[in-house]
């Protein structure tokens, strides 16, 4: 058996690989950082969301379009707060990650990052499904006026085929993305456990 | 000092222990400096944190643990068997010292996560204290576990040597 200290010499012995000049704009441009690139679509989602009730009311009030049934007002009402809520939520979890301390111990750090996860775990399986109810509770509302007065094969034409797309997005193509979601990220809590039960005492 | 001066200062003298690090972690080069590089962004967005409780050494190198530890396992796996079959081509007598380094490197990667960083840190000859302050490990748990790490290793690299 190689004795642990020729391993350690020959450790010593190795040239430290080539070092590149330092560049520091190159270092902090990639983004080779993991955490930056799960926030950066939070954010761009949390301010996207933010502004979006600000272009449905352009459209219902302030645009050529002409809608005035309460129903309508209340579906702007809905979809805005909806949306609004998505964005406060998105930018939540955003600041979540920010939170997560690199410099903290490893036990520590991992423990944040299950923490994290936990979270995402449990907030996509009541999140996205309330979202999706009351926005469409709020697009069904929208639609009465859209749709009244014109003709009943339009009506049931644009009716089909929303409910369609929206069930089969819900029922099916939603359901499996969840499932994948919550696979992955069971993976990845699993991992970390796995990691931090190696930092405990032996 | 600028922080910008002090971060290129602090890059110079420690990437390449870092480096080695991140390589012995994964046992392939090209994640390893994606590694290195994380670290290091890292380390520049977090330098108005260093309060100068730990050595920056401490610091830095904590970082650069938990960036490999939340690293996903399943990239890495994918290198290190094609690097693997790479090693398995070479003869026996064509192993040079570097070779002898690139086995230790695959050794080290076979370990668990945490084994693979505690062990790096020994052959840097970090001392107990500083790999302790690195990992969160007590002292005490720490000599059982490179007791225990030291043997496996050697046991690994001499299994890799017979082939």
């Amino acid at each position: 058996m190689k004795d642990f200290d020729a391993l350690k010499d020959l450790w010593q012995q190795s040239k430290p690989a080539e070092q590149k000049s330092v560049d520091l704009q190159a270092i902090t441009r990639q983004s080779k950082d993991t955490k930056a690139k799960l926030m950066r679509p939070l954010l761009i989602g949390s301010i996207t969301l933010f502004l979006t009730p600000f272009f449905v009311i352009w459209v219902v009030y302030f645009s050529k379009v002409q809608l005035n049934w309460i129903s309508t007002h209340i579906s702007v009402a809905i979809i805005a707060l909806v949306v609004w809520l998505q964005s406060i939520l998105t930018f939540f979890t955003w600041n979540k990650l920010r939170l997560i301390d690199d410099t903290a111990a490893p036990a520590q750090h991992l423990q944040q990052w299950e923490t994290y996860y936990a979270f995402r775990k449990k907030q996509i399986q009541w999140n996205k499904p309330l979202y999706f109810l009351f926005l469409n509770l709020g697009m069904g509302l929208y639609f009465l006026e859209v749709v009244n007065g014109r003709p009943i094969g339009y009506v049931l034409t644009l009716v089909a085929f929303y409910a369609g797309w929206m069930l089969y997005a819900y029922f099916i193509l939603g359901k499996r993305i969840l499932e994948k979601e919550e696979k992955r990220l069971k993976g990845i809590m699993d991992e970390l456990k796995g990691i931090e039960e190696q930092l405990k005492q032996e | 000092m600028k922080q910008e001066e002090q971060f290129t200062a602090l890059y110079k003298q420690y990437a390449p222990g870092i480096r080695k690090l991140c390589l012995g972690y994964t046992g392939d080069a090209m994640l390893a400096e994606d590694l290195l590089q994380e670290s290091f962004v890292k380390v520049w967005k977090n330098m108005d944190k260093f309060r100068g409780d730990a050595a920056w050494s401490t610091w830095i190198y904590r970082i650069a643990a938990n960036t490999c530890l939340t690293h996903l396992r399943k990239k890495n796996e994918q290198f290190v068997d094609a690097d693997e079959e790479r090693l398995a081509m070479i003869p026996d007598d064509e192993r040079n010292k570097e070779q002898e380094v690139q086995l230790l490197y695959k050794c080290i990667s076979k370990l668990a996560e945490t084994d693979r960083l505690i062990i790096t840190l020994v052959l840097e000859d970090k001392s107990y204290e500083e790999i302790a302050d690195i990992t969160g490990i007590t002292e005490n748990n720490l000599r059982v576990k490179i007791h225990r790490i030291k043997k496996q290793l050697s046991e690994i690299y001499s299994s890799y040597e017979r082939l």
